[in-house]
C-alpha cells in the first residue's frame, strides 16, 4: 500500500477509536442545553478549544460526540449500498436472459434518477431515524457497483475456467461460489470503501437539509443547527469549520485507502 | 548485410540472450527455432533498436556493416523500415482497428517519402487491389497477415525479420502466407530472418537455421543437415515433437483391439445453429471404447461446436448424442451424472486453471461438485500421480502460474481423471505447449488409455497429433464430416478434395 494510503489508514484509525471512546470523552452534561452554564457563541480559546455554540455547548465535544453516528451511518450505508450491487450484479451477470435483462433496467432506473433527490424524497417518507437515512443512503447508491460487478462476473464467466467447472458438473451455485465471488470479492471491497467516503457525505447533507435523526449528533446535523441558529450572521466560524473539516478530513481518508486498495487488488500488467 | 557480433541482452539481472552470434546474406533466409523464453523474440527486437530502455545490450547488431547500437535517433529512424523492417506476431493485434488497411501500408511509404503504390504492394502478398479500402476487421487471419507482410515491403527494405509470422493460422493459411514470403525472397532478393518455435515451419522456407536454448545459439547451419542429424539434444527434441505423417516411427499408438468397438459416444444426424449460422450441420461420428477419434478441420469448421455439444454445454438443434446407448440429457440430475463419465480438457490450462486455486483445489474441484469428498486427499493425490506429477506432495500446494504449461495441462488433466471418467473430449491439448513438452503430454494420453481403457475424442487441427495417437480419423469443413475412417487411410490416401488439400498443406521437416 502506498504512502498515502497509509496515511489515510492512519486517520482512520484514530476516528474509529475516537468514536468508540466519545462516551468516555464527553461528559454527559457538557452536551446537555438545560445543563451548560457557559456562554454561547464564544470564540476558541482557554476552557473551549473550539468555541460554544448557540447554547453554550463545548463545539470540539460537539464534534467528537457526533464522529460514531457519521462514521456507523457511512459503513452501514456503504454495507447495504455494496450488498446490493454486489447480488443485483452477480446475478445478472451469471443468469443473463430475460430477469437479467428486467434487473438491469431496474438498475439503470435507479442509475439515471438523481440519488440524493431520491434520498430526500425516502427520508422525508420514512419516519425520521437513523436507520431511514441509512436504508435512503444504501437504496440509491447500489446502481453502480451493480454495474462493476456485473462486468467483472461476465469476465470471469468468459474464462475456461468456469467452462471446466462445467463441464465437470458444477451448477450455479458452485460457479457463483468457488469462481464469481472470489474474484469479485477484492473489487467490492474497494468499491465498499469509497462507498463508505460518499455515504458519509450524503448523510451529512441530509442532515444539513434536516432531514437526519434529530435526536442524534452527527457532523451534518451539527452544521444544520449552525445554519440553523444563525452562526453566520453572528460571525462564529468556530461552529461551522470543525465540523466541515472533520467530514472533509474522514472522506478523504476513506478515499485514499480505497484508491491505495484498488492499486493492490488490480495490479498493472 | 545482418551480422550479430556476440549479442547479450540483460533484463535487469536476467539474462535472456546468451553471446548469440548470426550472420545473414542477400537472398538467404535464416530460421531461427527455440521455444518460448528462449529469447528469440529478442533477438528480432535488438535487430531495429526495439527493445524497452530497461534492457541492456552488449555486444554488436551490424545492419549493412553500421553498429545499429551505436546509430544516431535521426539515422535509425531512417534505417528502420527503409533498410530493415519487421512482420510482427500477431496480426490481429498490430493493425490499427480504425484505419484502413491502405492508409496503413502507405503510412511507412509516407515518413520516409517512398514513391509506390499500395495497389503493387497487395498484389505482391496475393490480396485484391480493393482491398486497400477495407478495416482490419473485415479481412480473414490470413488476410491480415499478408497485409503485415505488404506494410514490411512498402519501404523496400533488403532485411525482414518475420517474428512467428504464421502462429495462430491454419495450415491452408500458413501454407499460403509461407509460399507468399518464400516468393518476395527470391523475387527481390531479400535477406528474411524467420523466428518461429515450429521447426517444420523454418524447414519449409528457410536454407539456414539456428536453434536457440536459454537465451544461447546451440546449433546452426543448414537447414537440411541441421535437421537431418541434429547434434544438440534440444534440436532432436523440436524435431521429434513435429510427427511426419506416413512415418511409422511417429505412429506411438497401438491398434485398439478389433473387439471393442461398440460405440461409447454415437452422434446422429447433429445440427447446431448459432443465431442464423448452421455451424454443425448432419455430423455422425462414433468414438468406441477405449478408442482415440481425432477430430480434425481448420478454424471455424464447427469442431469444437460439436465437442462443446457432446459434453451437454450446448444444446443441439436437431439429431442426437448418444453415451453408451442413452441420449444425453438436457439439464438435471441426470446431465451431473454424465459428467462424471466424461471429461473435457482444454486449449490453453493456464486459463482452464483458476488462477487463485491451489493444484490440489483444482484437481479436487469435480469430487466436490458430485459430493464424492471420501478420502478426497488420497484420490486427489493418486490422480496427481497418474498424470505424471511425481511426487504429488510436490505440486499440491502450488498455485497454476507456479507451474510450467506442460505442468498445467497435467493438472488439468488429472482434474479430469480424478472422477474416473470413460470418455476425455480433449480439445487440442497439445497446441499451446512447447514442442518438448507436447510429447511428454501426448504419451501420457496414449498411457492412460493403455491403462484405464479411456477413449478419447480429439480435436485438432494439427495433422501430425492426429497420426500420432488416433485411431481414427474424422475430417470436418464447414460443420460437415466430409470423410472418416482409419488414421492411415484418411491421412495417407484421403478420397475427398479438402483432406487432400489439408495434407498436402500440412509442413514437413
Amino acid at each position: 500500500m502506498n504512502r498515502a494510503g497509509k496515511a489515510g489508514a492512519a486517520v482512520l484509525a484514530v476516528a474509529a477509536l475516537v468514536a468508540v471512546l466519545a462516551p468516555l470523552l464527553v461528559p454527559a452534561d457538557a452536551l446537555d442545553v438545560t445543563r451548560v452554564t457557559d456562554a454561547p457563541w464564544r470564540p476558541p480559546g482557554a476552557g473551549h478549544w473550539l468555541g460554544t455554540d448557540h447554547a453554550g455547548r463545548s463545539v470540539a465535544l460537539l464534534v467528537l460526540q457526533g464522529t460514531g453516528t457519521s462514521l456507523f451511518v457511512g459503513l452501514t450505508a456503504a454495507v447495504l449500498s455494496v450488498g446490493i450491487g454486489t447480488l443485483v450484479g452477480v446475478l445478472s451477470g451469471h443468469f443473463g436472459g430475460l430477469a437479467a435483462g428486467a434487473l438491469l433496467r431496474v438498475t439503470d432506473f435507479f442509475l439515471v434518477l438523481p440519488s440524493l433527490v431520491l434520498a430526500i424524497a425516502l427520508s422525508t417518507v420514512l419516519p425520521r431515524g437513523l436507520g431511514t437515512i441509512v436504508l435512503a443512503i444504501g437504496l440509491t447508491s447500489w446502481p453502480s457497483t451493480a454495474r462493476m460487478v456485473r462486468a467483472q462476473t461476465l469476465t470471469i464467466e468468459a474464462r475456461p475456467f468456469v467452462e471446466r467447472a462445467r463441464a465437470l458438473g458444477g451448477g450455479h451455485t458452485h460457479v457463483i461460489g468457488r469462481h464469481v465471488l472470489p474474484s469479485v470479492v477484492p473489487l467490492v471491497l474497494v468499491n465498499a470503501t469509497l462507498a463508505v467516503a460518499s455515504s458519509i457525505v450524503a448523510e451529512s447533507t441530509l442532515a444539513f437539509l434536516g432531514l437526519g435523526d434529530p435526536t442524534r449528533i452527527s457532523w451534518g446535523a451539527l452544521l444544520h443547527q449552525a445554519q440553523l441558529h444563525g452562526a453566520v450572521p453572528q460571525r462564529a466560524w468556530w461552529f461551522l469549520l470543525p465540523p466541515g473539516v472533520a467530514i472533509v478530513v474522514v472522506v478523504l481518508a476513506f478515499t485514499l485507502v480505497g484508491r491505495a486498495l484498488e492499486a493492490v487488488v488490480t495490479p498493472r500488467r | 548485410m545482418l551480422e550479430l557480433r556476440n549479442l547479450t541482452v540483460h533484463h535487469g539481472s536476467k539474462r535472456v540472450v546468451d553471446d548469440v552470434s548470426l550472420t545473414l546474406a542477400p537472398g538467404r533466409t535464416l530460421g531461427l527455432a527455440g521455444e518460448s523464453g528462449s529469447g528469440k523474440s529478442t533477438v528480432a527486437m535488438s535487430v531495429l533498436r526495439l527493445l524497452p530502455k530497461s534492457a541492456r545490450v552488449d555486444g554488436q547488431v551490424l545492419l549493412d556493416g553500421e553498429d545499429v547500437g551505436t546509430m544516431s535517433w535521426g539515422r535509425l529512424r531512417a534505417v528502420r523500415w527503409s533498410s530493415a523492417s519487421i512482420v510482427f506476431q500477431g496480426a490481429m493485434h498490430s493493425l490499427n482497428p480504425v484505419r484502413r488497411v491502405g492508409d496503413q501500408i502507405a503510412e511507412p511509404m509516407r515518413l520516409h517519402g517512398t514513391p509506390g503504390s499500395v495497389a503493387e504492394l497487395l498484389e505482391q502478398v496475393e490480396l485484391p487491389r480493393d482491398k486497400a479500402r477495407a478495416y482490419p476487421h473485415e479481412l480473414s487471419g490470413g488476410q491480415k497477415q499478408r497485409v503485415m507482410i505488404a506494410m514490411a515491403l512498402a519501404c523496400r527494405p533488403r532485411l525482414v525479420v518475420a517474428d512467428e509470422p504464421t502462429t495462430a493460422l491454419d495450415v491452408l493459411v500458413q501454407a499460403q502466407v509461407l509460399g507468399v514470403l518464400t516468393r518476395l525472397v527470391a523475387e527481390q532478393d531479400l535477406g528474411l530472418l524467420m523466428i518461429s518455435h515450429d521447426l517444420s515451419v523454418l524447414a519449409s522456407t528457410c536454407t539456414d537455421l539456428a536453434v536457440m536454448h536459454r537465451g544461447a545459439v546451440v546449433e546452426r547451419g543448414r537447414t537440411r543437415e541441421v535437421i537431418a542429424a541434429p547434434r544438440h539434444p534440444h534440436t532432436a527434441a523440436l524435431a521429434a515433437a513435429f510427427p511426419v505423417i506416413g512415418d511409422p516411427a511417429h505412429r506411438w499408438t497401438e491398434p485398439s483391439p478389433e473387439s471393442t468397438r461398440e460405440p461409447l459416444l454415437a452422434v446422429r444426424d447433429l445440427v447446431v445453429d448459432y443465431g442464423r449460422t448452421r455451424a454443425v450441420d448432419g455430423v455422425d461420428l462414433e468414438v468406441g471404447q477405449g478408442e482415440i477419434v481425432a477430430l480434425v478441420g481448420q478454424s471455424g469448421s464447427g469442431k469444437t461446436t460439436l465437442a462443446r455439444t457432446i459434453m451437454g454445454l450446448r444444446a443441439p438443434s436437431s439429431g442426437q448424442v448418444l453415451f453408451d446407448g442413452v441420449p444425453v440429457p438436457a439439464k438435471g440430475k441426470a446431465l451431473k451424472a454424465l459428467r462424471r463419465q466424461v471429461q473435457l480438457v482444454l486449449q490453453d490450462p493456464a486459463s482452464a486453471l483458476n488462477p487463485r486455486h491451489r493444484v490440489a483445489d483444482a484437481v479436487a474441484e469435480g469430487l466436490r461438485v458430485h459430493g464424492l469428498t471420501d478420502n478426497l486427499d488420497a484420490r486427489v493425490a493418486e490422480a496427481v500421480e497418474r498424470a505424471e506429477l511425481r511426487p504429488a506432495s510436490l505440486y499440491l500446494d502450488a498455485l497454476p502460474h507456479e507451474l510450467s504449461g506442460g505442468q498445467q495441462q497435467r493438472v488439468v488433466i488429472a482434474g479430469a481423471l480424478v472422477l474416473g471418467p470413460r470418455l476425455l473430449v480433449a480439445d487440442e491439448p497439445v497446441a499451446s505447449l512447447d514442442a518438448s513438452v507436447r510429447g511428454e503430454v501426448v504419451a501420457l494420453l496414449l498411457r492412460l488409455r493403455r491403462e484405464l481403457g479411456l477413449a478419447c475424442l480429439l480435436i485438432t487441427h494439427d495433422l501430425g497429433l492426429a497420426w500420432q495417437v488416433a485411431d481414427r480419423v474424422a475430417v470436418m469443413h464447414r460443420g460437415r464430416v466430409v470423410e472418416q475412417g482409419p488414421a492411415g487411410q484418411v491421412l495417407l490416401s484421403p478420397s475427398h478434395d479438402y483432406t487432400r488439400a489439408l495434407v498436402d498443406a500440412a509442413p514437413t521437416l
